[in-house]
């Protein structure tokens, strides 16, 4: 944005704006002129395009207009979401000073940017807002991310090929990265580069030590890690330029390291449309809001955090699944606990809220009224006489609901049961909480008391009876009489406003009275805040304590939560075990299932390992299932790896290290890659990463090109995956390529099945049901039919595939031209035909309806021109 | 006039009505198929009341694509056998009617498959005719898909409620089988909106929370009663609640036997009978109980709905609910007087004709007057009942006041009393437009929170219609130059609070702002229990209560009079 020079002509108003606007070159500058938020030249016209706000013009100097475009200040919240949706940072410069004579003072008390909102109403409650920072090193990389209404801060330093994941993860708001640094991750996040001193080393270390008032950052389990501290450092940093209030809301940090968690790549969380809603679309289903069944917005962001990190050990899973097993068991309590829940306020928020001195007094109410609640959820979760196992599974959970009762009643002692919404309300503190407040009171009070017993006495003194003391916003206390005992008025009266019938008055008695009252109510004011003050940084002390309490509260909205979703859905408990068997019976998609009209979904079962079938090559035609079948088995390896139970009806899963996956057609278009391209990259990630461990499910490998590359690409990378010593991982495999099922000949690991088909009166069902070999046909006519081809197209490819089959011995021919294991397969059309040559060519099965059509329309447009070349000949 | 042979159609759409009443019916019949074929799992949708689409899904055994055709077939089931097992029937349905009774009156899909089989079969049936039978891709179990429901019968659908109305029967049977099968899991889908849900875990609490709630389920009280009854062997098991529980009607009350959902006036009764002196008039309570019984004792085959059950002998069967449920209620209330026993004629005169009938409502003896004691109901939907003429004879620990009547002795509640005095006072002062209000010698600076004065300035006109005369006075405060006049007693300041106060509290949800102002006021007008009255102010107070529009309950619902009749006391004195 353009800079102006201040020159000696503009008025007083136009230096201060430039001189503050000089120090804030890069984001919209909102100044607080009265009633309004104003924004001058670049900004302005930046504004009002964001906005649809008008653009006007102001003048400042001497015939100097400069285009503006202003706000109301009660609007600043709506209006500052959608300036941060358009990717603007703005910052607000309020006035520091009293409006008086001469020029008042102007500072910029925040700056908004998208990773440090604050705002609850521009906040999604079950998602967090991270505020990250990335610094990348050769081998390693440094990732912080602070949600800056939470105050939950944490720094992982990780390999730097992983660094990508872990951003996709977090999805952060605003991603602060080193100028030069090529930080990978997607392109979507906001980016806003830091200076270089942020993320040096010794000054974040200073800096966080600092802010944590400790000699070492060890208890943080950060010490070793430099490029995880200079992350932080420099989220710290950041924060500090931009939001110095917000500081204090950021009381811990914590170090975790990416090894502990299951990767999940981009694609894959895409393919298996994790979190976002993709082909099932619609309604907007995904995974997570098909089992979020929590309570809270603490919750939300748990279970959203839980199933961007699956889980790598049994030891952690079998407690999670422990817990969820407790609720599963227990529908009474795990609905007292839903009621319970559903009533707790965002304590995590509230706390951060409180730390950075932002905190209204029903914030307060509300911190109590949650913890207090507290001790009602542990009764309710404490093991009863009738458990014949102990509490078992949510024993440490129990220990961890800490109802910090020092902080609720501290709350209680000092603040009234029901607040005002504001501080400066008054009355917001309880009477006999501090002696000053309470004398102050009394003041106001009695000089009350004596205002309202001024009205018998001037009655009595002036003999007017319907003499009144009356009280308005605008003139304060007065004396009414009415006009016809104007005569009776003492002299010592002012007049102060006239009536229709009366006149109004004030006496030097009765302003000393308010002047008591005012004054005291001033003081009042002050005294408040100070102790509120007070109260909010003793709370924010243990701030730790409530932010512990408050995870113990999400960790059980979560299980409960999963309990919930089991019983709805009738998912049950899988068995994980360290070994490397995936064994699921009528096992069903979670997501699809929901979508379909009930009793429509046909479950299946998955059997692989390591000993037995460990490549299931699985055939049938389009539409028939395939491809839920697939996905469906990577999420109940997924579901069950973040410790929820799985929609089957048993399940024994060996714990995996990754799912892989490689589905269908997929443009990267943004990437400007071709389709053939990016299936080629990704199947190559796939091979390079995958341990025995892994699970990988690849759909359609190999369409994107001609046929005879596909298909030897296809056949490679099943080769490959089943015969690398280092790799022989779990894989499903949905092909076309019928040459394919070949390989359950030859190579022992690799176990063909297709999905059932049921034929009876050449009408064809698919019957979504996987079987054991591999299928015969590919019903491509059919789906044809299905896809509501024209019935003319649909006979006549039906006849011609019937002549293709006779041709072959009466058998279809299941390998083309040139496969090698028939290379004198008999020609069905004459040599010379072009027909003939191209309709070998297709692939049936793999077409789109679209597709097919086209080629049916190329042929027939051949076959006629041969035919009249026959004619002519 | 010539008599002629139905046409088979009209035939079978006649019989069908026997079986097919509603949609609701259609429910409970397709319920009883799935519970037959063993189902863990029975999901329900419900479109349009049911009348545009019922679909019931089970995971049970399924049906082979053979039998699809027989399935439909009037008196076609794989159910029973035989003569002597019509007289053991073990299963929920027997007749073989439901499919082919639905099929006379809607347009019906059924989906099915085995276990065993891969492929799932399909057969439509319209107007009784099988339309198409195909393979189709299924989950083992069975989905029974019924549309258009009496679309040819308009007869029968202009009988119909509206859709609410039906889909309410629909969840109140899905909710009956969720309590009768506690091991197999319900649900019920109305318009695409969850309303029933059960987990099936087999725990008969947690199902009961499924249909009531978590917190009815919690307070129910187990009953569990195994025994011999004149030389029967009966087993009572089940949920009933505890006094403090009830309902108005007695459709809370759930009923099976072996297992079987059924219908029993005599059943009814013995659990009504167990609350006897327990309950209030007209208050019913909730209950699910399986009565286990020898099944050659029962005969289910009395109606083609076959809700309704017909015992051998009847007695010991009651008898044995009886002693099952009261045997749990008496575990957790206080005893009852010796004469109030089941079965004894209820030891209380009505207050009128009408509740004679009913159980009636039962004082606690008088050294009991605590917490514990049953309440006279508000008497409300029975006309005016006035009191009769008392003479007051005492006070009773300066809360009650003691009077004699023509019918016996009136406890009187001094409390509800005068507020209920006061308040039909305020109402008849609005309508003659000459409220009381009793002006202050000094007005009064009142501090009010933002909360309360925000109430003032809402409701400003209504309070001084009643007697306050309030006006802002700075902030946080008003300044008050007269209260009602009942209030005329109280410190003004400390009466503008209270009212205030209780306008919001939760006693007074529901009621309009106008009757929230009178109650308030009325209320905190009236005597306090603890105050000793002169005979003189007894009298008067009963005289004012004689007048009152309804002399049973203050304006917030709480008792004011219990009565014991001069027999009731002739009999507790067993000089009867």
């Amino acid at each position: 944005m353009g800079y102006n020079a201040p020159v000696m002509s503009d008025t007083p108003l136009r230096r201060q704006y430039l001189d503050i606007k000089r120090r804030f070159p890069d984001v919209i500058l909102l100044f607080r002129l009265g009633d309004f938020y104003e924004t001058f030249d670049d900004d302005a016209r930046a504004a009002s395009a964001a906005l649809g706000i008008t653009l006007t013009s102001r003048e400042m100097g001497k015939g100097k207009r400069y285009p503006m475009a202003g706000i109301p200040h009660h609007a600043l919240d709506n209006y500052l979401g959608r300036l941060i949706d358009a990717g603007h940072k703005v910052a607000i410069c309020e006035q520091t000073s009293e409006p008086g004579d001469g020029l008042v003072e102007r500072d910029v008390v925040r700056v908004v940017t998208p990773g440090t909102l604050v705002e609850e109403n521009l906040l999604d409650g079950k998602r967090n807002n991270f505020l990250a920072a990335a610094v990348v090193e050769v081998f390693s990389a440094g990732l912080a991310h602070l949600d800056v209404s939470t105050g939950e801060f944490a720094a992982a330093q990780l390999p730097t090929d992983g660094l990508d994941l872990e951003i996709g993860r977090l999805a952060p708001a605003e991603l602060l990265v080193r100028a030069g640094d090529q930080v990978p991750g997607p392109t979507s996040a906001n980016r806003t580069e830091s200076p270089d001193r942020d993320f040096d080393f010794d000054d974040a270390e200073d800096r966080l030590k600092r802010r944590f008032g400790v000699a070492t950052l060890e208890a943080f389990g950060c010490a070793d890690k430099p490029l995880a501290v200079a992350a932080a450092g420099a989220v710290l940093a950041y924060l500090e330029r931009t939001q110095p209030s917000s500081v204090a809301s950021v009381v811990s940090l914590s170090t975790y390291s990416t090894e502990r968690y299951m990767a999940l790549d981009p694609q894959t969380r895409r393919n298996l449309e994790i979190s976002q809603a993709g082909r099932w679309g619609g309604e907007g289903q995904s995974l997570l809001n098909t089992i979020d069944e929590t309570r809270t917005s603490m919750g939300g962001r748990m279970l959203r955090r839980w199933v961007g990190q699956p889980l790598l050990d049994r030891e952690p899973l079998d407690a999670r699944l422990d817990a969820v097993a407790w609720f599963h068991e227990r529908p009474l309590a795990r609905e007292r606990t839903a009621d319970l829940l559903k009533s707790m306020p965002d304590l995590e928020r509230l706390a951060g809220r409180v730390a950075a001195g932002r905190a209204a007094p029903r914030d307060l109410a509300a911190l109590r009224r949650g913890l207090e609640a507290v001790p009602d959820l542990a009764a309710l979760l404490e093991p009863s006489e009738s458990d014949e196992v102990g509490g078992g599974g949510i024993d440490d959970l129990l220990a961890r609901l800490d109802p910090c009762a020092d902080v609720a009643e501290g709350i209680a002692e000092a603040v009234v049961d029901d607040p005002p919404a504001a501080l400066s309300d008054g009355g917001v503190l309880r009477s006999g909480l501090d002696e000053e407040l309470d004398r102050l009171r009394e003041v106001s009070t009695g000089a009350r008391t004596h205002l309202a017993a001024l009205e018998s006495k001037e009655r009595e003194r002036t003999g007017v009876k319907s003499l009144k003391v009356g009280y308005n916003r605008v003139f304060g206390y007065y004396i009414e009489m009415s006009r016809a005992n104007q005569a009776q008025v003492p002299d010592d009266y002012v007049r102060r406003q006239t009536l229709a019938g009366a006149e109004r008055y004030v006496t030097p008695e009765l302003k000393e009275y308010e002047s008591t009252i005012l004054d005291a109510q001033d003081r009042i004011q002050g005294v408040e805040a100070a102790l509120f003050k007070g109260l909010c940084e003793r709370i924010a002390a243990r701030c730790d304590a409530v932010l512990a309490t408050a995870a113990a509260l999400a960790e059980a909205d979560v299980y409960a939560g999963f309990a919930a979703a089991a019983a709805r859905h009738g998912y049950v408990r899988p068995t994980l075990t360290d070994g490397d068997e995936l064994d699921v019976v009528n096992g069903r998609h979670p997501v699809v299932e929901r979508v379909l009209p009930q009793g429509g979904f046909v479950p299946n079962d998955t059997k692989l390992s390591r000993a037995g079938a460990r490549v299931v090559v699985l055939t049938g035609p389009n539409m028939s299932g395939k491809s839920t079948y697939l996905r469906q088995v990577a999420l109940i390896v997924l579901l069950a790896q973040i410790g929820c139970f799985v929609p089957a009806d048993a399940a024994r899963i060996g714990i995996v290290d990754r799912i892989f996956t490689r589905v269908g057609l997929q443009d990267d278009l943004a990437a400007g890659q071709s389709t053939f391209m990016v299936e080629m990259v990704e199947t190559a990630q796939i091979l390079r990463n995958a341990t025995e461990r892994s699970l990988i499910i690849l759909d359609e490998i190999g369409r994107g090109t001609s046929t005879y590359d596909g298909l030897s690409i296809a056949r490679a990378v099943a080769e490959y995956i089943h015969n690398h010593p280092a790799l022989g991982a779990k894989t499903l495999f949905a092909t076309h390529y019928h040459e394919l099922t070949e390989l359950a000949g030859t190579l022992p690991g690799i176990k063909n099945f297709h999905v059932a088909v049921a034929e009876k009166d050449g009408e064809v069902a698919f019957l979504h049901k996987i079987v054991p070999g591999a299928a015969d046909k590919s019903y491509g006519v059919h789906v044809a039919t299905l896809a509501g081809m024209p019935q003319a197209v649909v006979s006549r490819a039906r006849d011609v595939l019937q002549g293709l089959e006779r041709g072959g011995n009466g058998q279809r021919p299941r390998r083309r031209r040139n496969a090698p294991a028939n290379p004198d397969q008999p020609a069905l059309l004459p040599p010379t035909s072009e027909v003939s040559e191209r309709l070998l060519d297709i692939d049936v099965a793999s077409l789109t309806p679209l597709e097919a059509i086209t080629k049916l329309f190329e042929l027939q447009d051949t076959a006629r021109r041969e035919s009249e070349k026959g004619r002519d000949g | 006039m010539k008599i002629r042979l139905l046409p088979p159609t009209l035939v079978s759409r006649i019989a069908a009505g026997e079986v097919i009443e509603r949609p609701a019916s259609v429910v409970k019949e397709l319920i009883e198929n799935s519970l037959d074929a063993g189902a863990t799992r029975v999901d329900v949708q419900a479109t349009g009341g049911g009348v545009s689409l019922l679909r019931v899904t089970d995971d049970g055994e399924g049906i082979e694509a053979d039998d699809l055709e027989a399935a439909f077939t009037r008196h076609a089931t794989s159910k029973i056998e035989d003569e002597p097992d019509l007289h053991r029937i073990g299963t929920l349905g027997f007749r073989g009617e439901a499919l082919a009774s639905m099929a006379a009156v809607a347009d019906v899909t059924l989906l099915s498959r085995t276990a065993e089989s891969m492929s799932g079969a399909e057969i439509r049936v319209k107007d009784g005719e099988i339309i198409e039978q195909r393979p189709r891709a299924a989950p083992p179990g069975t989905t029974v898909s019924v549309r258009n429901l009496f679309r040819d019968v308009p007869a029968r659908l202009k009988f119909l409620k509206s859709n609410a109305a039906e889909a309410s029967r629909i969840a109140s049977v899905v909710g009956a089988y969720a309590l009768a099968r506690p091991g197999t899991a319900f649900s019920l889908t109305v318009d695409g909106k969850e309303s029933v849900r059960s987990q099936g875990n087999g725990d008969r609490r947690a199902a009961f929370a499924a249909v009531y709630g978590a917190g009815t389920a919690a307070r129910m009280l187990e009953v569990e009663w195994r025994g011999d009854s004149s030389g029967l062997a009966v087993d009572v098991v089940g949920l009933t609640s505890p006094p403090e529980l009830s309902r108005g009607n007695r459709t809370f009350i759930t009923l099976l036997v072996n297992g079987r959902l059924v219908q029993s006036r005599t059943l009814t009764f013995a659990v009504i009978e167990a609350y006897r002196g327990f309950l209030g008039s007209g208050r019913y309570p909730v209950a699910v109980l399986d009565v286990a019984v020898d099944v050659g004792e029962t005969d289910v085959n009395v109606h083609p709905a076959k809700m309704e059950i017909k015992f051998r002998d009847e007695r010991p069967i009651f008898s044995a609910v009886r002693h099952a449920v009261t045997e749990a209620v008496e575990a957790v209330a206080a005893p009852r007087p010796a004469a109030v026993l089941p079965g004894a004629a209820s030891p209380f005169a009505p207050l009128d004709e009408a509740a004679a009938s009913r159980p009636m409502p039962v004082a606690a003896p008088i050294s009991g007057l605590r917490e514990a004691a049953p309440r006279v109901e508000a008497a409300s939907g029975q006309g005016t009942l006035r009191v009769p003429v008392l003479r007051v004879l005492g006070q009773l620990g300066a809360t009650f006041i003691i009077s004699e009547g023509p019918e016996g002795l009136y406890l009187i509640d001094q409390h509800t009393a005068h507020e209920r005095v006061l308040f039909d006072q305020l109402r008849r002062d609005r309508d003659d437009g000459e409220v009381k209000s009793q002006g202050l010698l000094e007005p009064l600076a009142v501090e009010m929170s933002p909360e309360e004065q925000g109430l003032v300035a809402e409701h400003g006109d209504l309070l001084t219609g009643y007697g306050f005369d309030v006006e802002p006075f700075g902030e946080q405060a008003v300044l008050l130059r007269a209260v009602p006049a009942g209030l005329a007693a109280v410190e003004p300041g400390r009466a503008l609070h209270d009212v205030l106060d209780y306008l919001e509290s939760d006693d007074l949800r529901g009621y309009s702002w106008e009757e929230r102002i009178m109650a308030s006021v009325a209320c905190h007008s009236a005597v306090r229990a603890g105050q000793t009255l002169s005979e003189q102010e007894m009298r008067e107070m009963v005289r004012l209560l004689e007048t009152a529009d309804n002399p049973h309950a203050c304006p917030h619902g709480r008792p004011i009079i219990v009565h014991m009749s001069t027999a009731q006391l002739e009999r507790e004195f067993d000089r009867r």
